[in-house]
């Protein structure tokens, strides 16, 4: 047995020893990761909170393509014109149709005096509204859910 | 990740480097002091650093795949040097032209919106390759899957899992709902499948076919709502197998030096009783590297290397390697399940599934659990397209999750 068969087989065990603490890190630190994701969970970016609007597609009839999904963060002014957080460019959206924003652990809607009107739930808007997840709002006969 | 303190944040990458540092070291004094082992190393580690500190000072999403895969690619360097000093310096320039790769993919994936559209270019660059590897293709070992050009050869078949998962991708993201010449576009992808399948059938490359078919499943399974189809599926495809198995005379060939291997050991069964005996001579903590006789093992540097890996770094170390491929697939498919549009999750669903089910062929064809078919172990097998085409996959993986970790950031896929 010559002296680098010895190093060798030593070494083989520190390879191992390394390998072995190499895993345990990386599952260490993707356990940080997931638990920082969870405490997170209501989809804060950077301290503003975030929604989302999910398009449903099968009720709609849009001129143009909508995206799958609209993010809003803190919040977002809808509407057809190309200031707004959100553009629709649709035939019945309004130039500013509607707003909905975060305000003190709540988010609320508000139609901004749209041509043909906001539902949520199927109940035209006439002031200010609470939003909870998963109502439908619709946007001049656009549909979409409202998701956290 | 800011809030992590600096070095249990860097400490398995430390580790990597030392892991590099000791490994090369020793080959270094094991093959009498040649400079070459250094410079291999050195690169490594230099590609590596480089490679590494992109990512994360760039933002680019998830930090932990590209780690575990430099530890698969270093050690599948270290065991190719000491198998064969070629063999790693090729490895290292393949690694390098990978990482090249690894970044444009990255910035073409990230930036172009419209890769669901485009089904029908998948298909036919796909249809394309295998024509031109039946047509000007070389035979290496019984399979006819080599196209050389000016010099340079490369394997298609590798570059098509790609094409297929994009494709199947298109539909099962749900944005191709249009017939195609009155079919439903269930049906072309799954025509398209069998395509693909039946010229592997013709250049007898039986390990991409199983790894295509697998994708395929695991795809219906997830997506399609009734169990019909994929039963539907894996019956035809059973018979078609078993059909195979009494005709042709590879598929024979296997199958019988995979239930008994002993009988005949000078021959058929050579490769896979050497491998077995590596494995065993390996024992718990390996013989140390330099110390084992992988290159008793045909096949070695590229199907085999896991028997050699078992030899030198004993079972603990087939096992990192296995546990390594087992956390990739699990943060992969985390990324799957949090991208936000449906064409991310499909494809980044699908590359999962060809990194997992690659290395379950391979891994369970060297410890003679299923029959062997030769494919190579992703990121440790020797192989320049392997290895470019894994970077790839890597790429757009990543894109992925950069796209998630910036929030949406517009850059979604356009919905038709």
């Amino acid at each position: 047995m010559t002296f680098y068969n010895f190093l060798s087989s030593i070494l083989s065990y520190v390879f191992t020893f390394i390998i072995y603490l190499f895993i345990f890190g990386v599952i260490r630190l993707i356990y940080l990761d997931v638990k920082k994701m969870s405490r997170f969970e209501n989809n804060s970016v950077s301290g503003v909170e975030t929604a989302s609007l999910k398009t449903l597609h099968g009720k709609n009839q849009a001129e143009t393509e909508l995206k799958n999904r609209y993010m809003i963060y803190g919040e977002a002014v809808i509407g057809r014109s190309k200031t707004c957080d959100i553009v629709l460019r649709e035939k019945y959206v309004s130039n500013q149709h509607v707003r909905i924003w975060f305000e003190k652990g709540e988010w609320y809607l508000e139609d901004l005096g749209s041509r043909n009107g906001t539902e949520v739930n199927g109940q035209r808007i006439r002031q200010r509204v609470m939003l909870d997840p998963q109502d439908e709002i619709s946007i001049g006969g656009l549909r979409f859910v409202f998701e956290l | 990740m800011g809030k992590f303190k600096g070095l249990n944040y860097r400490r398995p990458a430390y580790l990597l480097m030392l892991m590099n540092m000791f490994g090369f070291g020793l080959l270094f004094v094991a093959n009498s002091y040649n400079p070459n082992i250094l410079y291999v190393g050195a690169g490594l580690l230099g590609l590596f650093i480089l490679m590494y500190t992109i990512i994360v000072l760039c933002r680019m999403g998830d930090k932990f795949i590209m780690l575990m895969a430099c530890m698969l690619i270093t050690i599948g360097v270290l065991l190719l040097c000491r198998i064969k000093i070629d063999y790693g310096i090729r490895q290292i320039m393949w690694v390098a032209i990978g990482g090249a790769a690894f970044f444009t993919v990255y910035v073409v994936y990230y930036n172009i919106r419209f890769w669901n559209r485009m089904w029908f270019l998948y298909l036919a660059l796909g249809t394309g390759l295998f024509l031109a590897t039946l047509l000007f293709g070389k035979v290496v070992n019984g399979s006819k899957n080599w196209i050389s050009l000016g010099g340079f050869s490369f394997q298609p078949a590798e570059i098509t899992k790609i094409l297929f998962i994009m494709f199947l991708a298109c539909y099962y993201s749900g944005s191709w709902n249009k017939p195609f010449l009155r079919l439903k576009p269930k049906w072309v992808t799954m025509l398209g499948t069998y395509l693909f399948i039946g010229f592997l059938v013709l250049q007898r490359d039986w390990g991409t076919i199983l790894v295509l078919f697998a994708i395929y499943i695991f795809m219906i399974y997830v997506y399609e709502k009734g169990y019909g189809f994929l039963a539907g599926n894996v019956g035809v495809a059973a018979i078609v197998a078993l059909l195979g198995y009494k005709f042709l005379y590879h598929i024979q060939v296997r199958v019988s030096a995979w239930l008994d291997p002993w009988s005949d050991i000078a021959d058929k069964g050579y490769q896979i009783t050497q491998s077995l005996f590596a494995i065993a001579s390996g024992g718990y903590f390996g013989r140390g590297l330099g110390n084992g006789s992988p290159n008793y093992i045909p096949e070695v540097h590229s199907d085999f290397i896991f028997a050699a890996v078992c030899e030198e770094m004993g079972v603990f170390g087939g096992a990192a390697i296995i546990i390594l491929f087992f956390l990739i697939a699990y943060r992969c498919f985390k990324i799957s399940i949090t991208a936000q549009d449906p064409f991310d999750k499909a494809v980044c669903l699908g590359l999962t599934l060809m990194f997992a089910v690659q290395t379950f062929i391979i891994v369970g064809g060297v410890i003679k659990m299923i029959p062997l078919t030769g494919i190579t172990l992703p990121f440790v097998s020797y192989g320049g397209t392997s290895i470019v085409v894994n970077f790839a996959s890597l790429g757009i993986i990543q894109a992925i999750s950069a796209k998630e970790e910036r929030g949406t950031g517009g850059a979604g896929h356009e919905s038709k």
